[in-house]
């Protein structure tokens, strides 16, 4: 058994010696190798001695072995500092060292830019489901029953609807029929029924469409409602301003933003807007002044309120903003796409 | 829809060219696009077939977009043959509005005049015989789709009547239809002579042999033909017009234009008509004021420029400025309110002209929706901690659940209408996507580090749930990634707030995990997620987070705590232990044993190896101990260690080593 005291005073020594991270490496190995380290074997050799001697040797062993770890640290320290500040041989133009970062999804960055906008321009910012009954998302919307105005919106049916339907089918009651929401629009029937205005707010979500696949369309998407509604001094040239503003802080200064007429069954006058890209328009946003059969179904008085209701989808302005020539590339799940963002 | 710009050139001569035509009619009416030659494609709204499903109907929006005029065609015409009219009897009366017909004789069936088959063939038809191109013609030109039969082919009276059920009908196009009681159809004694308002049947066809046609010209309620055309899966232009809604008006101004046309290029004989049902749209007649319309404008337009575009669209303006009375022209059947009224005179006005003006309204602070605000700082979270976000679809496939469980165990959700099945169940948790992701991406990289948050939907005992979720995984191809996720997902909580929560066996029969590998988050004794690894998914680690239970428990308000004001005390210990022992029950043991001065444990060393003995591993960890009102002495120390390594060695096979 060696004395610990002398093990000590060699093995600081041997640090204090040691002129580069080698040799330094070399110490350690030495004193607290594994496999034959000084004091590894001492440390190891612990279990044959009586409880007595055990714990006075273990004790030292152990004050050791910090001291022994403390004082290499601080050597190894000093060394790479030395290295990296004052070697001759420094080559600053060595590439820097690779930083792990995550990336956010383009379609979570356009949504964040979009939010952000509209809450400068003091809109809230709400959600709602994903799955909705008929009701919210077609009838309280005026988009009738039986009529080819709903083709405007393929839609996927949840299955307990057809329990549902049975049920309510004899009274007559079709609107509680599950789907998944084929826009973002049904958020405004149910804000509506839970707010009373003045507000300005905007629904970012997910939405469904029961249709072929190909570059620019997709079974799953998503949309940013907007609804802003006040007294008879909510109008359409306001709409007009705020839209404007939306696009020209979205894609600059010098965007085009052409407006024109359209149909929508929740609107009226209803219209779309389109922005001027390489001298071609393209189109962004359906729009419109609230109908007041939308407002009827809130219980708003009609004669009293006002407002104006758009929807844009991220995915195209997503595919604008950053020129991603088809839609799916957002739902590949492929690294190689989103670290490009 | 298809258009032809010689037939509108010809409605309103003062038309500009076409280019000229489709920019404007973009700006102040519907989408028109050039699609080559003398074809235009115009976008009808669904709300504007009455009106606007015709060549007729365009040029009257074209002309008072530029303020011209209309030629207007269809005389009334001579009757000929005196007496002679077809019996016709509408036995459905509510799916049934109106029907005409109108005997004539015709000496010979040739072909209709070049003129017109150019017209046909601008708006995609193809020209067949005379009688039925101008059949097809006026329907072109007026919205009104018309129908001829062989009078001789004709046993009876024709009815308008719902079908029988599993009545058949062989139609012109060589198709044969088994219909529902719930169809509408023209028949005679012998039975269907066509599905109404969707296709015409091959028993009384007009042949170059026929010398005898009834022409029909009806309306029909739009939501049956609309049902009867989707069921039969059979959309013609007949049928898309009468789906939409037609106006009354248009049956009798197609019967003039087609006895017109028929008597000038086929030298007919104009017999008598019959008419059943009402003829008729009843007059609507709608208040504007112009002070409301700049109010929901943000004009200032004079009352006399709004009615001067009411008048070029058609519509009768009577009364005084603030007070008018606006008759609507029967075709418009989708003018009904004030703000029908607007659209028409915002239209024509244009949007160009509307100013941009700021609003002015009460100000009231914005706020965001907890859950959008959690979303956002996770996603900014996970960001930082080097994960990147992906986003898969909401559906999976059949084969995707039961590669771990039947659906039913997952309570997924399965469409009534999936376009495909790959895309058949609502997905119930975000794992399997993200699996597929890892094992995607890691043919191109060596460490794959993904979240994704989203909407999950389960079907719970019969309830159905839709969930916000975080989910995470990652994927090393060098290394077991499960400490990387776990240290990650222990990071999150702390960084949203979450001050108590536990990660514990996982106790949770979730199929798709390796039990054993495997922990569950819980917190305020709510499961909040799990971490861990999947089952045959190689080297990838996985953890799903509730979210609308996590923002529940989130404490925004971080409080301070003091800075200790004494040194605190570390010491090491290692251990040989059993394989089988965790370090979570070590842990918990330790803190059990010394409560009052142990501050944190941290494990610092583990190993396996050969040297050890056998089912053995050594784990060193270590320990801070401090006191808030002192400077903890060794003997204290001493004994708190004591106390922790008596409490070990009783509960376990541990040595001290």
């Amino acid at each position: 058994m060696k004395d610990i005291g002398n093990l000590k005073k060699s093995a600081l020594q041997a640090v204090g010696d040691s002129k580069d991270v080698k040799e330094l490496e070399a110490v350690r190995v030495r004193y607290l190798g594994r496999k034959d380290g000084e004091l590894t074997k001492v440390l190891r050799s612990l279990k044959d001695l009586s409880v007595a001697q055990r714990r006075k040797v273990g004790s030292e062993a152990n004050a050791l072995r910090q001291d022994l770890e403390e004082a290499l640290g601080k050597k190894l320290a000093e060394f790479k500092s030395k290295s990296a500040r004052l070697s001759p041989t420094l080559d600053v133009t060595m590439p820097g060292e690779k930083i792990a970062v995550g990336h956010l999804h383009p379609l979570t960055l356009i949504e964040n830019r979009v939010r952000e906008i509209f809450t400068g321009l003091n809109f809230s910012v709400v959600e709602g489901p994903e799955a909705e009954t008929e009701h919210y998302n077609f009838d309280a919307l005026n988009i009738p029953a039986n009529h080819p105005a709903r083709d405007m919106w393929d839609t996927f049916w949840l299955p307990e609807s057809q329990k549902e339907l049975k049920g309510k089918n004899e009274k007559g009651k079709t609107g509680e029929r599950l789907l998944l929401r084929t826009h973002t629009s049904p958020m405004q029937v149910r804000y509506m029924e839970s707010h009373q205005p003045p507000f300005q707010i905007i629904v970012p979500g997910r939405v469904f469409r029961f249709e072929a696949t190909d570059a620019s369309h997709e079974i799953n998407f998503h949309q940013v409602e907007g609804l802003m509604v006040g007294d008879e001094h909510v109008n359409l040239s306001n709409f007009k301003y705020i839209i404007t503003e939306f696009f020209k802080q979205l894609f600059g200064a010098g965007t085009h933003v052409r407006f024109r007429p359209s149909y929508f069954p929740f609107v009226e006058p209803g219209l779309e807007v389109d922005i001027s890209l390489n001298g071609k328009w393209l189109e962004v946003m359906g729009a419109g002044m609230v109908h007041p059969k939308v407002f009827d179904a809130v219980r708003y008085n009609p004669q009293k309120v006002q407002g104006f209701a758009f929807g844009l989808g991220l995915e195209r302005l997503a595919m604008i903003k950053y020129k991603i020539p088809d839609i799916r590339l957002f739902y590949s799940g492929d690294l190689r796409f989103i670290n490009q963002f | 829809m298809k258009f032809s710009y010689t037939l509108l050139k010809q409605l309103v001569p003062r038309l500009p060219d076409k280019a000229g035509f489709i920019e404007k009619f973009n700006l102040h009416a519907f989408e028109a696009e050039d699609t080559g030659g003398d074809t235009l494609e115009i976008s009808i709204p669904a709300n504007r077939y009455s009106d606007a499903s015709s060549h007729w109907g365009i040029a009257k929006i074209a002309a008072a977009i530029f303020n011209a005029s209309v030629k207007y065609f269809g005389k009334e015409p001579k009757t000929e043959l005196k007496n002679k009219k077809p019996a016709i009897k509408i036995l459905a009366k509510k799916e049934c509005r109106s029907y005409s017909g109108r005997y004539f004789e015709i000496s010979r069936i040739g072909d209709s005049p070049e003129w017109m088959k150019v017209i046909l063939r601008s708006c995609g038809l193809r020209p067949i015989n005379a009688v039925v191109d101008v059949m097809n013609y006026v329907m072109l030109e007026t919205g009104q789709p018309l129908h001829a039969f062989d009078a001789n082919l004709v046993a009876g009276e024709i009815g308008v009547r719902l079908a029988k059920r599993g009545e058949e009908i062989a139609t012109i196009d060589g198709g044969n239809y088994r219909l529902d009681g719930s169809d509408l159809v023209i028949a005679d004694e012998k039975g269907p002579l066509a599905i109404a308002g969707v296709k015409g049947g091959k028993r009384a066809e007009v042949s170059p042999a026929t010398r005898k046609i009834i022409v029909e010209a009806a309306n029909f309620d739009s939501p049956g033909i609309y049902k009867t055309s989707r069921r039969l899966n059979l959309f013609t232009d007949a049928s898309a017009r009468f789906s939409h809604g037609l106006s009354l008006a248009l049956v009798d101004f197609g019967m003039r234009r087609a006895t017109e046309l028929l008597k000038e290029i086929c030298k007919i004989k104009v017999g008598e008509v019959t008419s059943a049902g009402s003829v008729k749209e009843p007059k609507r007649i709608l208040k504007f004021d112009i002070n409301k319309f700049n109010l929901l404008a943000g004009l200032e337009l004079k009352d006399g420029v709004a009615m001067d575009y009411l008048k070029r669209l058609g519509f009768k303006v009577t009364g005084s400025a603030g007070r008018r009375l606006v008759e609507v022209p029967p075709e418009r059947t989708d003018i009904s309110i004030f703000e029908d009224l607007a659209e028409e005179i915002i239209n024509l006005y244009g949007y160009e002209q509307l100013p941009a003006n700021p609003p002015r309204v009460p100000l009231v602070p914005v706020h965001s929706e907890e859950g959008v605000l959690l979303k956002e700082k996770v996603r900014e979270i996970m960001r930082g901690f080097g994960l990147s976000e992906v986003y898969n679809y909401s559906f999976v496939s059949r084969k995707q659940l039961v590669e771990y469980a039947e659906p039913k165990w997952w309570g997924a959700v399965s469409l009534l209408n999936p376009i495909s099945a790959d895309f058949q169940y609502l997905r119930p948790s975000l794992t399997l996507h993200l699996m597929r992701n890892i094992k995607d991406n890691l043919r191109f990289y060596d460490g794959v580090r993904i979240f994704e948050i989203g909407k999950t939907f389960v079907d719970k005992d019969g309830k159905f749930e839709e969930k916000s979720v975080l989910g995470a995984a990652i994927g090393l191809k060098q290394e077991n990634p499960i400490f990387e996720l776990k240290g990650v997902i222990n990071e999150l909580l702390q960084q949203l707030g979450l001050t108590e929560y536990f990660l514990r066996d996982l106790d949770w029969d979730l199929r798709f995990l390796d039990q054993d590998n495997s922990l569950r988050i819980e917190s305020d004794h709510q499961v909040l997620g799990y971490v861990g690894l999947p089952k045959n998914s190689g080297t990838m680690a996985i953890a799903e987070i509730f979210l609308d239970k996590l923002f529940r428990l989130v404490e925004e308000e971080k409080e301070y705590e003091p800075v200790p004001k004494y040194p605190s005390i570390m010491r090491d210990i290692s251990l040989l232990v059993p394989t089988d022992l965790r370090v979570n029950r070590i842990l918990e043991e330790m803190q059990r044993a010394a409560p009052k001065f142990l501050d944190d444990v941290d494990l610092v060393d583990f190993y396996e190896d050969t040297n050890l003995k056998e089912g053995r591993k050594s784990l060193t960890f270590r320990l801070v101990f401090q006191a808030d009102d002192r400077t903890l002495t060794d003997e204290e120390v001493g004994q708190e260690m004591e106390k922790i390594i008596a409490a070990l060695t009783e509960q376990f096979e541990v040595e001290v080593r």
